[in-house]
């Protein structure tokens, strides 16, 4: 979010260099965040890389022997405790806030003020959800599912439906091949709107009303491909924040089954995750479309000026130069992260008895997933952090920016002060060696249960080692590069 | 076992090159590290630092205050780094040609700015982070400055 501010200055010469005689109305007039994150320094960043490589030799050395989370260890709680939480009646409710809160953003958006940072809609879709459920997911598991408000609509559309035809209603078959990808799509078209679409704010950024008309838009699609295919069959492959989402609870040590609340070995949800095809296609997503929103703050922001510079010598109007440099170089950032695991898919191929290029492929996908929550936290939790101030005061009380006032909130503002800087790069680090280290983690027990033979089995891990390392350490990079 | 040996070579040239890669990085980075150290230290010394972009810039005696200069609504020679100590007193003037409020994001200080005229700002740099400093004119808005402020 923050590259934008850096851009303008750009396009502001570029204007300058085109004899522009009015510099045209800035539609994202403030962006939604007023503080940007100090590169970490370069004592954090070679500590944090020889911890990195420190843990992952040691890892090598001292695995284990036996596989530890591909048996499903998942136990029900309690009938009470089951019972209280996922219920009919708290199903319901979930369901109800769900809907309530998508109307709430969509009606900001249309009626509300087009300032971005004093509109409900782009705080809470951005922020609040997009950030807030992946850390929600991971500590307490699929937790937006209750709450997906196009599960809701769709459930009760279906039911509506059952009741009047007195059928249930036809369904086509879903192609298995298609499996995650169009949720993988999704993931990038969502970041792609964000990042990219939004960065474009020389006429017409990405405005409250714009976020809204996608929001209704992609109501639409939801629910039409609902229709086709079934609500549950494309909540699990196709609609983008729910596979998104759940896949982070993966992580979690808690899990719902056929109406039970229950327990299970925290990481073990995973090995069983990446089973259709689109699954390393979504993990790569998330990890490229996290890269480039880091990596244009600090180490592509000089090539993409470039670019940039160029696509306008050769003609492009400012804002599609602006958005079709940054689609390139989103592209180059998803490509290059499948590139480097795929790169280790082939190595482990090499070792003796390795399963299929296929089977590698997937069975390794889930060990990216903590890499990813890394990503996450060492990208936005600053921004999370100062952004919820304003979701739980101004933002709540004022959803419209109308100057209304509905909890007294209304005229509170962000401390930047709430968290030092020292402390968001403590953050930042230690997400990132966190996520390696249960990247690792899984990576060895996947190996483990592949090759049985403990020897071959540490000798595929050379790879995946290679490519965590990797991950874990352009994640340092781009960290130490941030707004330079 | 051949092919084995060449993917295991080009592992190892892979981990090598990442590598190099870091010692090159942090490298680079540590001159970012020791001037931030010199700041620290100046800092520490209970001294002002010495402005020595306004001893460049103005040539003849000490200025009081970093001086950015804004033409045609656009900072002269680009948008300007200033960074301070957590603590520190933040200290800038902003000279422009066009009339406009200047505007520290996070701090949230705007003051106004007549044509030809300008203004100085002079507070405490209590907030960590990057904060843009930004003059808004007719309708539109400019980055002139980037405000870093480092912990003390």
């Amino acid at each position: 979010m923050t590259a934008r501010r850096r851009r303008r200055a750009v396009v502001g010469a570029a204007l300058a260099a085109l004899g522009a005689l009015t510099f045209p109305q800035l539609a994202f007039g403030h962006a939604l965040v007023a503080r940007e994150d100090l590169p970490i320094p370069a004592w954090l960043f070679a500590w944090a890389a020889s911890v990195v490589l420190v843990v992952s030799f040691f890892a090598l050395s001292a695995g284990w022997r036996t596989p530890r989370f591909e048996q499903d260890s998942w136990r029900p709680f309690g009938g009470t405790v089951s019972r209280g939480l996922v219920s009919r009646a708290p199903e319901i409710a979930a369901a109800a806030i769900g809907v309530f809160l998508l109307g709430v953003s969509i009606w900001a958006g249309l009626r509300g003020t087009e300032a971005p940072d004093r509109n409900f809609i782009l705080t809470f879709i951005f922020v609040t959800c997009w950030l807030g459920f992946p850390l929600v997911s991971v500590l307490l598991g699929d937790v937006f599912r209750p709450f997906n408000p196009w599960r809701a609509i769709g459930r009760a559309i279906g039911a509506a439906f059952g009741a009047v035809a007195r059928q249930p209603p036809a369904r086509l078959r879903y192609p298995e091949w298609l499996g995650r990808w169009p949720a993988a799509l999704g993931l990038v078209a969502f970041v792609w709107l964000e990042v990219v679409y939004g960065a474009g704010d020389v006429s017409a950024g990405l405005t409250p009303h714009t976020a809204a008309i996608a929001a209704l838009a992609y109501t639409g699609l939801t629910l039409a491909m609902m229709a086709l295919f079934g609500v549950e069959k494309w909540i699990e492959r196709g609609e983008t924040f729910s596979v998104y989402f759940n896949m982070f609870s993966q992580l979690a040590p808690f899990e719902v089954r056929e109406g039970r609340l229950g327990w299970r070995r925290p990481f073990s949800g995973a090995a069983r995750w990446a089973t259709m095809p689109g699954s390393v296609a979504l993990v790569v997503a998330s990890i490229g479309t996290t890269s480039f929103d880091g990596a244009q703050e600090g180490a592509l922001k000089n090539a993409i000026n470039d670019t940039f510079d160029k696509l306008v010598d050769a003609g492009f109007g400012l804002s599609s130069a602006l958005r079709l440099t940054d689609s390139l170089y989103l592209l180059g950032c998803l490509l290059g992260v499948a590139a480097v695991y795929l790169l280790g898919v082939w190595g482990m191929r090499s070792v003796r008895n390795a399963p299929s290029l296929r089977k590698l492929r997937l069975g390794f996908a889930h060990t990216l997933i903590p890499i990813a929550f890394a990503y996450l936290v060492a990208h936005y939790f600053s921004l999370f952090v100062f952004q919820e101030q304003a979701q739980f005061t101004y933002l709540l009380s004022d959803p419209l920016g109308d100057g209304s006032d509905i909890f007294g909130t209304a005229s509170a503002g962000i401390d930047y002060g709430l968290v030092g800087a020292t402390t968001v790069w403590y953050v930042q680090v230690a997400a990132l060696v966190v996520g390696h280290v249960c990247g690792l983690t899984l990576a060895h027990d996947r190996a483990i249960a592949y090759w049985g033979d403990y020897q071959q089995a540490t000798r595929s891990q050379y790879w995946m080692l290679a490519v965590m390392v990797g991950f874990t350490c352009f994640g340092l990079y781009l960290l130490s590069s941030a707004n330079l | 076992m051949q092919s084995n040996r060449a993917r295991a070579v080009v592992g190892v040239l892979l981990v090598a090159a990442t590598v190099v890669l870091f010692v090159v990085l942090s490298g680079g980075d540590d001159d970012g590290d020791s001037e931030g150290r010199k700041q620290a230290t100046t800092a520490t010394e209970d001294k002002p630092r010495i402005e020595i972009d306004q001893v460049l810039e103005k040539g003849n005696g000490p200025a009081p205050v970093p001086t950015i200069a804004v033409k045609g609504g656009e900072p002269v020679g680009g948008v300007r780094d200033l960074s301070f100590a957590s603590g520190d007193q933040v200290r800038f003037r902003v000279t422009s040609d066009i009339e406009g409020e200047v505007h520290v994001h996070g701090y949230e200080i705007e003051k106004p700015v007549t044509a030809g005229g300008s203004v100085e700002f002079d507070f405490p740099a209590g907030l960590e982070g990057g904060f843009e400093v930004e003059l808004h004119h007719g309708g539109g808005e400019t980055q002139i400055a980037e405000l870093q402020v480092q912990p003390g």
